[in-house]
């Protein structure tokens, strides 16, 4: 590997809205909707798109092969398309592919679209389906764990850990009430963390129904040129500067009695690491995290941002992660908020784009946003994390 | 209040006959009890049998139910028309369901169409077809000599982990390859048969098994172990017995407990359970 | 690892199934196409005045151009013409008829695009292209496009 080619910025962004009720539309419409809402953000049309990229889960929506269908609506026709799907970071792995593609020189623009419509399939059923069928099928039932509460509890305390899971969710949902269209607005307010905690179902161990991401449907889209083509179509295009993908071996073992280093910590150090960034928690002006659960969301945080001890439940404690915050984490939502799995990772870096453009509406941070961070997640412990700045002129990196 | 939008408990059930999908109905056998407290609230008891369906108003309490949906008027409305997700409700303390829960993710969206509200008072509203379907493929799948090791060994009461020539840890169900140091793993050991717990998940919600459609009955107990003789990093799981859920704590020793009758499978396999 | 005959002694094959139950929202679009089979037995196709095609099955929009369809409906006879067929002669549990019978690609009268559909009422021997065809509608409904349950020759 080597050096990037030539510089990509993010021209448009189309989201449609998240629901669990999209009954009125098929899935080629709703894939439309976010095109059309894309192209026009950006100002182009689809003469100007050199290729498209579609990816959702595999099998959620017990369609093979959906990118097929979804010409009806995607406006691939007679278009080069390509087919991403990388499971929970499927979105995420659609931004990458993209920086990749018109970095390359292939593509001048590239169209991006994640979604999914967890209504007309099965999630569970998907999931489980990828465990391998000889053994772990059978055993597997479902993507939850109470794993990462008793491993945060372990650490810190029942009392502490749970309150500011419990303050973390919170947080989320205040964002999301500023969000016109997130899925799940529930209204939910800090004097309620002793009410919650007590009535909340539990699913497994300590993780509770309030604390699960969203199942919802939606679609996101995202417009991506060469810096001479983004410079000419967009006033403020937002730059991507750098991105990871890991995916290790070590994961397959987290439940033994040595537990390897996360992905997520591997991929912080390597990114910031060669991108000359020794305390991400100064630099970055936002973050965008893809958090499954309050719970991960919460220890995700120590392993993102490189911090020691209880750093992370002090910044939560200490409301630096809010809007207003020292470093505000999701202001969107989260994954907690709206969740169409194929859309979910590349939200982030949709949402975090918004930021720094100044564009996000109701749940705009307040100070200049020039640099920020977003994550994908996927359920085999696999990474992805990006990097966007405001301004070109950041150091080159040798990728090694 | 007892009503979301206009939309009221009584336009719920009123409109139950109409959007009835009774094609979605066959083979499908469910008494669903509904206890809607609130105003306009009241008992029904909807019994889905043989492609049909028979609502019944019923005074005092319910009977022979396989599931009961109990909800406050509001919220009952507001998940009908889609407001909010049952999920939500729930989580909010405002609905629960006791029995069979598989109903409302299985079954109910199947043999109803979603409610959708009259538009411009009193006029039919627009209708949207909704399909439901249950594409069934049968698989046959090839163990290979790793994992057919492994699955016949269970027939002996044995596990069969294998071993990395070069790094030296064990994977626990064997694989062919160490991904770490990319060399096949062609010396298998015996592991176990105890091993230690390292973490435990208590599962009170039970996702339904999509090869069955059934829910493993709550509240069950996964753990993550080391079996002795596996390397430390070499978690393997299975379901801890129902009685030990109780007692189980992380470091504790536990043993395999083996079916009667084994036919080198899966299914050999029945738990693990405390070893004092 | 190449398998040698040694080896094999360990395996086997173990059967399995995926049985997903799923749903598939028709939309508003579809909703209205398939509800004018199934009460009124008729076809609705949707037209794009930019690329002047009538697109049966509608879609919400043209997926060349962009253009918004859902308010331009066409009413479409029962009556079009085959515009290509297969015949076939394998039985599968997932397929709608016994083997053998044709499936064809049906172009109705007034539409720009052909949907499959099946053809009863003529031999395989005696299929061509070009056929005169006729919508013979379902006694029950599916809330499908089987609720037209085959064409015949006019």
């Amino acid at each position: 590997m080597g050096k990037r080619n030539r510089n990509v910025g993010i021209i448009g962004i189309g989201q449609t809205e998240y629901s669990s009720h999209k009954e009125d539309q098929n899935q080629p419409e709703m894939v439309n909707q976010a095109v059309r809402r894309g192209l026009a953000d950006a100002g182009i049309g689809l003469d100007q798109v050199d290729c498209i990229i579609h990816g959702n889960m595999e099998l959620f929506e017990m369609v093979h092969q959906p990118d097929m269908w979804h010409v009806l609506g995607s406006g691939a026709y007679g278009k080069e398309q390509l087919r991403i799907t990388t499971g929970g970071t499927t979105g995420a792995t659609l931004v990458c592919a993209a920086d990749n593609l018109v970095a390359s020189g292939v593509y001048d623009v590239v169209m991006a679209i994640g979604l999914e419509k967890l209504q007309e399939g099965n999630t569970t059923g998907g999931i489980t389906n990828m465990a391998d069928p000889l053994w772990f099928r059978n055993l597997q039932t479902g993507a939850l764990s109470g794993t990462a509460a008793s491993k945060v509890i372990d650490e810190f305390g029942a009392d502490r850990s749970k309150r500011a899971a419990m303050n973390y969710r919170i947080t989320m949902d205040k964002h999301a009430c500023l969000n016109p269209r997130a899925h799940r607005r529930l209204g939910l307010e800090y004097d309620q963390i002793e009410s919650l905690m007590a009535s909340s179902p539990r699913l497994v161990g300590e993780l509770q129904l309030i604390h699960m991401c969203s199942q919802s449907d939606g679609a996101c889209v995202m417009i991506f040129a060469s810096e001479e083509k983004a410079k000419a179509l967009s006033d403020k295009p937002v730059w991507i500067r750098d991105h990871i993908t890991v995916h290790r071996e070590e994961s397959y073992n987290i439940y033994g009695l040595e537990v390897p280093e996360t992905t997520h910590h591997y991929a912080a150090q390597a990114l910031f690491k060669r991108n000359g960034i020794p305390n991400p928690l100064e630099y970055f002006d936002v973050f965008e995290m893809y958090d499954p659960s309050a719970w991960w969301g919460l220890d995700w945080i120590r392993e993102f941002l490189l911090l020691e001890d209880d750093e992370h439940l002090k910044l939560m404690e200490e409301g630096a992660l809010k809007m207003d915050g020292k470093l505000p984490l999701n202001p969107s939502g989260g994954v907690t908020a709206s969740n169409p799995i194929g859309a979910t990772a590349m939200l982030r870096a949709a949402e975090a784009a918004l930021q720094v453009r100044g564009d996000a509406g109701g749940h705009q941070i307040q100070k200049d946003v020039k640099h920020a961070l977003a994550s994908g997640f996927g359920g085999t412990m696999w990474t992805v994390l990006i990097m966007l700045e405001k301004e070109l002129g950041w150091q080159e990196v040798d990728h090694g | 209040m007892g009503e979301y939008d206009g939309v009221k408990v009584e336009n719920i059930f009123n409109t139950m006959e109409k959007r009835f999908i009774s094609l979605g109905a066959l083979g499908v056998d469910a008494v669903i009890g509904y206890k809607i407290t609130g105003d306009h609230g009241g008992t029904w008891k909807l019994t889905i049998s043989d492609g049909t369906m028979d609502l019944q108003v019923v005074q005092g309490a319910l009977e022979g139910c396989t599931t009961e949906i109990i909800a406050d008027a509001e919220a009952f409305v507001g998940v009908n028309v889609g407001k909010f997700s049952v999920a939500d409700a729930m989580a909010g303390g405002r609905l629960s369901i006791e029995g069979d829960a598989t109903v409302i993710g299985n079954i109910l969206p199947k043999i109803f169409l979603p409610f959708i509200e009259d538009i411009a008072g009193g006029e039919q509203g627009e209708e949207l077809i909704c399909l439901s379907c249950v594409p069934t493929i049968r698989q046959r799948f090839a163990t290979g000599p790793v994992m057919g090791k492994w699955l016949k060994g269970l027939g002996e009461k044995k596990f069969y982990a294998n071993r990395c020539p070069k790094c030296g840890r064990t994977q626990t169900p064997p694989r062919e390859i160490c991904a770490d140091c990319r060399v096949r793993c062609t010396e298998f050991a015996q592991v176990g048969p105890g091993g230690t717990v390292t973490l435990i998940d208590k599962v009170m919600f039970a996702s339904p098994d999509p090869l069955t459609g059934k829910v493993r009955s709550t509240p069950y107990a996964m753990i993550f172990m080391v079996l002795d003789g596996c390397t430390p990093g070499d978690s393997f799981s299975h379901e801890l017995k129902r009685s030990d859920i109780d007692r189980i704590q992380s470091g504790m020793k536990v043993r395999p407990v083996w079916a009667e009758e084994r036919t080198g499978g899966y299914n050999d396999l029945l738990y693990f359970e405390i070893d004092q | 690892m190449t398998i040698c005959k040694e080896t094999k002694k360990d395996c086997f094959v173990v059967e399995g199934k995926m049985s997903l139950p799923n749903q598939y929202f028709a939309g508003r679009v579809g909703s209205k196409f398939i509800i004018s089979l199934r009460d009124a037995h008729r076809i609705l196709g949707v037209k794009c005045t930019t690329c002047n095609k009538v697109f049966v099955p509608p879609r919400e929009y043209c997926e060349r151009c962009m253009e918004k369809l859902d308010e331009q409906w066409v009413e479409l006879g029962d009556e079009g013409m085959v515009t290509n067929y297969t015949v076939v002669l394998y039985n599968d549990r997932h397929l709608p008829r016994q083997a053998p019978y044709i499936l064809a690609m049906i172009k109705i009268d007034g539409a720009d695009t052909p949907f499959p559909h099946i053809v009863e009422g003529i031999d395989a021997g005696e299929m061509k292209t070009g056929l005169r065809v006729r919508a013979v509608y379902a006694e029950k409904t599916t809330h499908t496009i089987r609720d037209i349950d085959h064409f015949e020759p006019v």
